[in-house]
């Protein structure tokens, strides 16, 4: 049985992987989420949890669309990801 | 200049940071480039030009790289200016390249999406052609080129592969369209859902020509397991920098020493070639030791500047600042201000001028503001002379003494001073958001020779040509003042005490009474601005003390010990700690902020550092009884 | 020793009036322009500025 749940990007563990299904929300900074989608994080676009920095596991690293990118865990939360396990 | 030439054809290189620019442009045009600025930014301007087998001359501009047009930080803005004709003084390219890393064409491949809608002639230039084939990319050139409606050209730039058929294409290319179109595009802001739909086009454009989409990230994930490990990645950080920071002060020694020498050699010939006299005096005193105290740094900050551009190249640069974000965060200050406060240690010119890696204005100048307090080389002979003199070499517990101690906690002070100052700064004047971090950790590559060797050469031209001209002026002028008017035949004080040098000194002795200070010591600190080390130079002068090849420093520092008391050594020590003693920091400062409120600004805050901190350790020090 | 002097001299003031001439290109001269131009010495604002510096550094430049 394919367990599914919608988590935030950001309360993501280094390992995890999903699918973007959402990027950002009324409340969000628009320029932050034009930036999201220019990088490639995108709804539609599988993300894997590659790194995370000491002390304290912020920012982390992220694979998607074939590019690392590193982003601080408040920028990851306006990113909503559909983790199977 | 180009721009003032019609019949030069102006070509712009467009693409991803990290996609190759850079190597491009040098393997077009052989690494010859006129470097300057922007009007009213400090984004760098590169420009270069080469002329074709059949007479073309052609102009390239290197363009900042950017993911997209639609942006906000400045350099991105410079981009996206000179694309669509709206930048000052800058003529609309006539062909863009659009310069692609093709082992990551599935986020590339979106600007050049973007610069199709101008409406203006672009070319696909696929660069990294070598790696992207190695791990297996199947693309077909045609259907490619026929999608997107434009010539396509596969290129290695650090191998200078590709660039015959690329020069011909743009020539070809300029033949066929009208490429001088007067008028400037018109571009709209894209919403949200263009770049999403933007990203579906590359996709379905993928489908269509791709067979086998590849990544050289295969090894760098292997290599990051290491790098960017939460432990061994920060202790390999810690290996770097130590390594970074040790080597700038061993390696550098040999080719410093030999540069010192062969300045002592050219100095004693020009003195037997002059003769004794004023002409001599300037030459030897003022201009040749003025300027060769800058270039005597050349050895480090070329060693400096080595390892940055292979950091910067290899793609470690960025991981460094991962790893250090958190941490550096704290003090507000940008994971890359790292490796610039640290070689700062070694000396502040080239630390400011590391901190072109901080692409966020106010982290820049922060680091930059602080970057003098950490401890440069050119104390060390300061230290050295006044903790000799002044401090006794007893033992305070097992292997320490007491001497060891105190320069252990003059370097300590330095750092200490430099993170209050930054959290300071952060909280008031630099005050603002926390920058967006959201970068691309690029793969790793083999850092090309070529392209550092050329690097290094542009900096360290740079360096000699704004650094040199200024500390010439600086050491003639200040010669002068030192050296008139002169002192009457049969005068017992040192010749000094007349000059306008000596004047001053004088004129601001009450002012630095209060922290302990005299007026010879007046006097010395102003050549001492011109360069640290100079002062103890100007002390010897002061007190007299004739200039035999060695003990110098040993009978200026047992005349010292005469005169001054143990707590004015104390606090000339913590003023060399906090003040601004360096006209080049200065000058750099002014060069890379581009205006003069922010070296003014460091000279105001570090002198009124500088004084309190002085103040404090004269008043403390009589108070314990070292008055 | 006087003819030293006399050109130990001459270098000092050389330096001295390139390194203002320097100054005034670099910082007054754009702005003087424009306020001659406000003043209305059309001519001599033109005339001023064609004293300030171009943009650029050539290095190994053709």
């Amino acid at each position: 049985m394919i367990n599914e749940r919608k988590v935030r990007l950001g309360d993501l563990k280094k390992g995890e992987k999903g699918s973007i299904v959402e990027v950002g929300n009324i409340y969000s900074s628009q320029e932050l989420i034009k930036r999201l989608l220019q990088m490639g994080l995108l709804e539609g676009a599988r993300v894997e949890v590659m790194h995370e920095a000491p002390f304290g596991g912020d920012p982390m690293a992220v694979k998607v669309r074939g590019s690392l990118i590193a982003l601080r865990r408040s920028e990851a939360d306006l990113i909503e990801v559909l983790v199977y396990e | 200049m180009s721009k003032l030439e019609p019949n030069i054809l102006r070509v712009a290189l467009v693409g991803n940071p990290n996609c190759g620019k850079t190597a491009l442009f040098n393997a077009l045009t052989g690494g010859r480039a006129k470097v300057g600025n922007y009007p009213g930014v400090t984004v760098e301007r590169k420009e270069g030009s080469l002329v074709t087998l059949s007479g073309l001359k052609i102009s390239i501009l290197d363009l900042p790289g950017t993911y997209s047009l639609d942006v906000k930080t400045p350099d991105e803005l410079i981009t996206r200016d000179i694309v669509l004709g709206n930048q000052i003084d800058e003529k609309i390219p006539d062909i863009l390249l659009a310069v692609v890393d093709a082992t990551h064409l599935e986020r590339s491949l979106g600007l050049v999406f973007e610069l199709l809608t101008l409406g203006r002639p672009v070319l696909l230039v696929l660069n990294m052609m070598d790696l992207a084939k190695k791990n297996g990319l199947d693309l077909n050139f045609s259907i490619l080129a026929h999608e997107l409606g434009i010539s396509v050209v596969p290129t290695v730039a650090t191998r200078k592969e590709g660039m015959a058929e690329l020069i011909l294409k743009i020539e070809n290319l300029s033949l066929q369209k009208n490429v001088s179109l007067p008028f400037s595009t018109s571009w709209k802001k894209p919403g949200l859902d263009e770049i999403r739909k933007r990203f579906s086009d590359v996709d379905r454009l993928l489908d269509l020509s791709t067979r086998h989409l590849t990544y050289s990230v295969a090894w760098t994930d292997r290599i990051d397991q290491v790098v960017l490990h939460p432990f061994w990645g920060t202790f390999l950080l810690l290996v770097v920098l130590v390594f970074i920071f040790q080597s700038i002060f061993t390696w550098a020694q040999i080719p410093m020493d030999l540069i010192k020498s062969g300045i002592i050699f050219f100095s004693n010939v020009v003195a037997i070639f002059i003769g004794e006299g004023p002409l001599k005096s300037l030459i030897v005193d003022g201009v040749i030791a003025g300027v060769g105290s800058v270039v005597i740094f050349l050895p480090q900050i070329l060693l400096l500047f080595l390892f940055l551009l292979i950091l910067e190249d290899s793609g470690y640069m960025s991981r460094a600042a991962f790893l250090m974000d958190r941490l550096m965060g704290k003090v507000g200050l940008n994971g890359r201000a790292v490796i610039p406060l640290l070689s700062s240690f070694a000396c502040a010119v080239p630390g400011v001028m590391a901190t072109r890696t901080i692409e966020n204005r106010r982290d820049r100048f922060t680091t930059i503001l602080i970057a003098p307090l950490m401890t440069c080389s050119a104390r060390l002979p300061v230290y050295s002379l006044l903790i000799a003199a002044f401090i006794p070499n007893k033992v305070v517990f097992g292997p320490l003494r007491l001497q060891g101690l105190v320069m252990f906690s003059l370097y300590l002070a330095g750092i200490v001073s430099a993170l209050c100052v930054a959290i300071i700064l952060k909280s008031t004047i630099l005050k603002g958001k926390k920058p967006i971090l959201l970068m691309e950790l690029p793969s790793y590559k083999w850092p090309s020779l070529r392209n550092i060797c050329i690097g290094l050469i542009e900096k360290s031209q740079l360096f000699l040509k704004r650094a040199g001209t200024v500390i010439l002026t600086v050491s003639v002028l200040l010669w002068f003042l030192a050296s008139y008017p002169k002192a009457p035949a049969h005068s017992t004080v040192p010749p000094i005490s007349y000059s306008y040098a000596g004047q001053i000194g004088k004129i601001i002795e009450p002012w630095i009474r209060p922290i302990g200070f005299n007026w010879k010591i007046g006097v010395a600190l102003i050549p001492g601005f011109a360069a640290r080390e100079v002062m103890i130079g100007s002390l010897a002068t002061v007190y007299a003390v004739e200039d035999r090849e060695h003990g110098v420093a040993e009978l200026l520092g047992s005349k010292l010990a005469k005169d001054w008391s143990t707590a004015t050594a104390l606090s000339l020590l913590v003023w060399y700690v906090l003040a601004c003693q360096c006209f080049s920091t200065l000058a750099v400062t002014r060069r890379e902020t581009h205006s003069f409120r922010w070296p003014a600004f460091m000279l105001l805050y570090m002198t009124g550092l500088a004084y309190m901190g002085s103040y404090l350790t004269y008043h403390l020090s009589v108070k314990m009884g070292l008055g | 020793m006087n003819y030293q002097e006399e050109i130990a001299i001459g270098i000092v003031l050389l330096v001295l009036l390139r390194s203002i001439s320097k100054f005034f290109r670099e910082y007054l001269a754009a702005p003087l322009s424009i306020y001659l131009l406000k003043l209305g010495y059309v001519k001599w604002a033109i005339w001023v500025r064609k004293k300030t510096p171009p943009p650029s550094v050539c290095l190994n430049c053709k």
